[in-house]
């Protein structure tokens, strides 16, 4: 249990404003890579425990790099306590991808699929992304095209027109 | 597949869209230990869930003992409840209209289209009144009518195939178009009207004509077609011996992610309610997720028509296995998957089927009708 702050409101409007600007990148990132159920969970604990320790978090250079670790080690721990559940896909007339995508989707590797979807699925730059996972920009840049590329040999993707 | 990056983007969005947010209140509740994400709170309401579903039986149970043992003492109004199995609606004959042999049926333009040897009929469907008959050449059974793209459109065998756009506002053909091959299946989407052929050379081939452009696709080649669906982001068409799907796009054609563990004979499909419907003539119905290629159902009906409007899945099938002999029509629930009451029984081989909210038009090669089905609750 965190102990309570000096000045209780600065604090917690703090806390407030940190959660509106990482909150969406990190359930992105959580999700693509560990599917929803697991993804939310396991960033509704990684928040929390950004509240217990706000004064670390707060001072850290990249705090919601390190909340996505923190969150990463939880989702772990609940899928090895709870098989995951598989993320069932709701057909509808809306929806303007081909069905093959999801399923290609899921042949790359965690970290392939976090980093096309952020950059490819979401739209964040790759500066934005390495941050967002706490990895350096090479490193993001190795995923992204990797998985772009398994992904169109998966779907027999030659060229975008 | 055109345009991956858009598509991931579609992904993406729909991905999030399941994914509710998670509130700084609730991370300091979970913090102070007095929330828990999610998850466990989903197991827990699922204990809770069966707590509040067994006491819900025994509710019921005590009920159902009360009413069988004290008849005598209650209400006089009788009360019917429908059996646990079955679906409380009932499907009944409305009308029986008298049309001529009816190869196929579409729905559109407020009008039902009936193709019947050497014309197409346009039928007001709610008072089976013949508006117009527009003249097409071919007096085949081999007849296909759709709707869609602003025209009519009728497949025949007419010469070696020919394809002709019906206006519907002037009841008239304004295009024809010459086929390289025996048609045996229409469909219209995603801006293009679908046509598989048997050519001469073998096999079957699909076609795309584009209504805006009027230009056919490359043929797509099959080993044979005998429905194709449009619906959920594919064309859908049964092979005989598998489903596979067409990218209206790319053109691409695929088999289902996960293809089906079992042999699988599927000779007609529909796509709708988020499902793919396809029927094995002789032995069922399978409902599929387009996602996995599960078989998430299957109802042991025969199946030689599928049409899927909200909450009906209107099949038709042979009583049978007589080619001349009746047909049964069932009005399938896709929320239980269950037939709704006792099938409809027709005279002769139903030849085509369409369908409109909860009203279902059946047409027969003979003795030439056309049965309109309605569900009703």
């Amino acid at each position: 249990m965190h102990d309570p702050p000096d000045d209780a409101a600065t604090e917690v409007a703090a806390f407030e404003r940190f959660v509106r600007e990482v909150e969406i990148p990190l359930r992105r990132a959580l999700v693509a890579h560990y599917g929803s159920e697991t993804g939310r969970d396991a960033l509704a604990e990684g928040l929390a425990y950004a509240w217990t320790h706000w004064r670390k978090i707060a001072a850290l250079e990249n705090p919601a790099g390190y909340l996505y670790r923190i969150s990463a080690n939880h989702a772990k721990r609940l899928t090895r306590t709870n098989p995951p559940v598989p993320s069932v896909i709701a057909y509808n007339t809306s929806i303007r991808f081909e069905p093959a995508l999801p399923w290609a989707l899921s042949q790359l590797s965690a970290r392939q699929r976090t980093a096309v979807l952020l950059v490819h699925g979401w739209g964040y730059s790759q500066t934005e992304s390495a941050k967002i996972l706490g990895v350096s920009e090479s490193t993001l840049r190795n995923h992204v095209s990797r998985g772009v590329d398994r992904l169109r040999h998966l779907l027999g993707v030659t060229a975008d027109a | 597949m055109p345009n991956l990056y858009y598509q991931l983007h579609q992904y993406a969005e729909h991905l999030e869209s399941a994914v509710p947010r998670v509130s700084p209140d609730e991370a300091r509740q979970i913090a102070a230990g007095q929330a828990v994400p999610s998850r466990h709170t989903q197991r827990r309401g699922w204990k809770r869930g069966m707590i509040i579903g067994t006491a819900a039986t025994l509710a019921a149970l005590v009920s159902a003992l009360v009413i069988v043992i004290l008849p005598a003492h209650s209400s006089t109004e009788r009360i019917t409840t429908a059996p646990a199995t079955q679906s409380s609606r009932r499907s009944r004959i409305a009308e029986t209209l008298r049309t001529g042999p009816v190869t196929s049926l579409a729905l559109g333009y407020h009008s039902l289209w009936v193709s019947v040897p050497n014309a197409v009929r346009r039928v007001n469907p709610s008072s089976g009144v013949v508006e117009a008959t527009v003249s097409v050449p071919g007096n085949n059974p081999h007849h296909f009518v759709a709707v869609g793209g602003g025209a009519v459109w009728v497949a025949s065998d007419e010469g070696q195939g020919l394809l002709d756009e019906i206006s519907p506002t002037s009841n008239s053909i304004v295009q024809s178009y010459i086929l390289p091959g025996t048609p045996t299946a229409l469909t219209v989407g995603f801006g293009r009207v679908w046509i598989a052929i048997a050519p001469a050379t073998g096999g079957a081939d699909v076609l795309g004509l584009n209504v805006t452009t009027m230009k056919f696709s490359r043929p797509i080649q099959l080993a044979e077609a005998d429905s194709i669906s449009a619906g959920l982001t594919a064309i859908w068409v049964a092979t005989g011996s598998r489903l596979v799907y067409i990218n209206p796009f790319s053109l691409r054609v695929n088999q289902l992610p996960t293809p089906n563990s079992r042999t699988f004979f599927p000779l007609v499909v529909a796509a709708g309610d988020g499902s793919i419907w396809a029927g094995e003539q002789s032995t069922g119905l399978a409902r599929i997720n387009p996602n996995t290629g599960a078989v998430e159902a299957y109802i042991n009906i025969t199946a030689n028509a599928v049409s899927v409007t909200p909450n009906h899945v209107w099949v038709t099938g042979a009583v049978t296995s007589s080619d001349t002999g009746p047909s049964n029509v069932y009005d399938l629930s896709p929320s239980t998957n269950r037939i709704a009451g006792k099938p409809l029984t027709i005279p002769g081989t139903a030849s085509a089927l369409a369908a409109q909210s909860s009203a279902a038009f059946v047409g027969t090669y003979s003795p030439g009708t056309i049965t309109v089905v309605t569900a009703s609750s």
